[in-house]
């Protein structure tokens, strides 16, 4: 079933280059006449692109087309450790999310870790969901089982997993960090 | 002058450069870090029968989500969903006394979608659908 969404947004102010002006103690502003600088005023001028470099370079970019994912989070759960993250890949006009589960240190025993997926726009809407899946196979260290479903929707869109981890007795559930937002 | 200006412009444009390639290969590594502890479920609002609704985007576990949970339906309204339905959808209610049996029931669901309503904020009006998916899945490395 596919469904038209909100168009895409920017997730950031549109980024302005604007040259800053700055004035020193050492210039000498005479209208029609060069600008006289001292030495030092190089430095100065230096400082300042470095500083509006730094700046740039940390100005957030806006949410692509494409993959991206969340830090793998990790927890322990009646003594064994298990990470898990997710991810969220896009297309013009389509979005998949996947969640990730698996055990960090040890071999899962067959369905012992569970996991779904989930879509979420920028609203905080719950835009798709799956059903759990639990693993159909013993996991070793390291490794992975995911659960992912997809949505043929246009806009904007991150994915948030939730995972499981068998107790002795029950599930106790867990959310993965949220993905970064993706557009599609 | 013109030196002076152009080799400020160069090294904006050498440490922009670098700066963009630092965040590249930083994007490249995975990071790792421990889940939040579980904080305070969020306020909700209230209805006039006394259900929480709102958005789940900013719980720390999935026991702090609101009898109504806002979710878009098919059709692109906003509404929510009732999350003892989404929960029994899913399988996350399902108290399983083993992992065979978890397996057991996800044989059972194997393929099949469930759909449920979107309402209003009332928790009555009904203003869409909602599907559940079969998740699709695998082992990744």
């Amino acid at each position: 079933m596919s469904q038209q969404g909100p168009e895409p947004i920017e997730l950031h102010a549109p980024r302005t280059y604007a040259m800053p002006i700055v004035l020193r103690s050492g210039d000498v502003m005479n209208v029609g006449r060069p600008v006289k600088r001292h030495g030092r005023s190089r430095i100065a001028r230096l400082l300042v692109a470095f500083s509006l470099a730094a700046y740039l370079a940390m100005i957030p970019v806006a949410a692509h087309a494409g993959w991206a994912q969340s830090t793998v989070g990790w927890y322990t759960n009646s003594g064994h450790n298990y990470q898990s993250y997710a991810a969220v890949n896009t297309a013009p006009g389509s979005v998949n999310a996947y969640t990730y589960a698996g055990p960090r240190d040890f071999t899962a025993p067959t369905g012992w870790i569970g996991m779904r997926a989930r879509i979420m726009n920028t609203a905080g809407s719950v835009v798709a969901e799956s059903s759990n899946v639990y693993t159909p196979q013993s996991l070793t260290a390291g490794s992975y089982w995911s659960a992912y479903l997809g949505r043929s929707i246009v806009g904007t869109w991150y994915s948030w997993g939730v995972t499981y981890a068998w107790n002795g007795s029950s599930y106790d559930a867990y959310m993965t960090f949220k993905s970064p937002y993706q557009n599609s | 002058m013109r030196k002076k200006v152009g080799s400020a412009v160069a090294v904006a444009v050498l440490a922009t450069g670098a700066g963009m390639l630092g965040a590249a290969t930083g994007s490249a590594e995975i990071a790792h870090e421990s889940l939040p502890t579980k904080t305070t479920a969020p306020t909700y609002a209230t209805n006039a029968s006394g259900q929480r609704y709102g958005s789940v985007a900013d719980i720390t576990s999935p026991d702090q989500e609101p009898d109504l949970i806002q979710a878009q339906a098919t059709n692109g309204e906003t509404g929510y969903v009732y999350k003892t339905e989404l929960d029994e959808a899913t399988g996350a209610s399902k108290k399983f006394s083993s992992p065979e049996e978890a397996l057991a029931w996800q044989d059972t669901r194997a393929g099949k979608s469930t759909t449920i309503n979107v309402y209003q904020s009332d928790g009555r009006s009904v203003i869409g659908v909602f599907v559940i998916q079969p998740a699709e899945s695998g082992p990744a490395s």
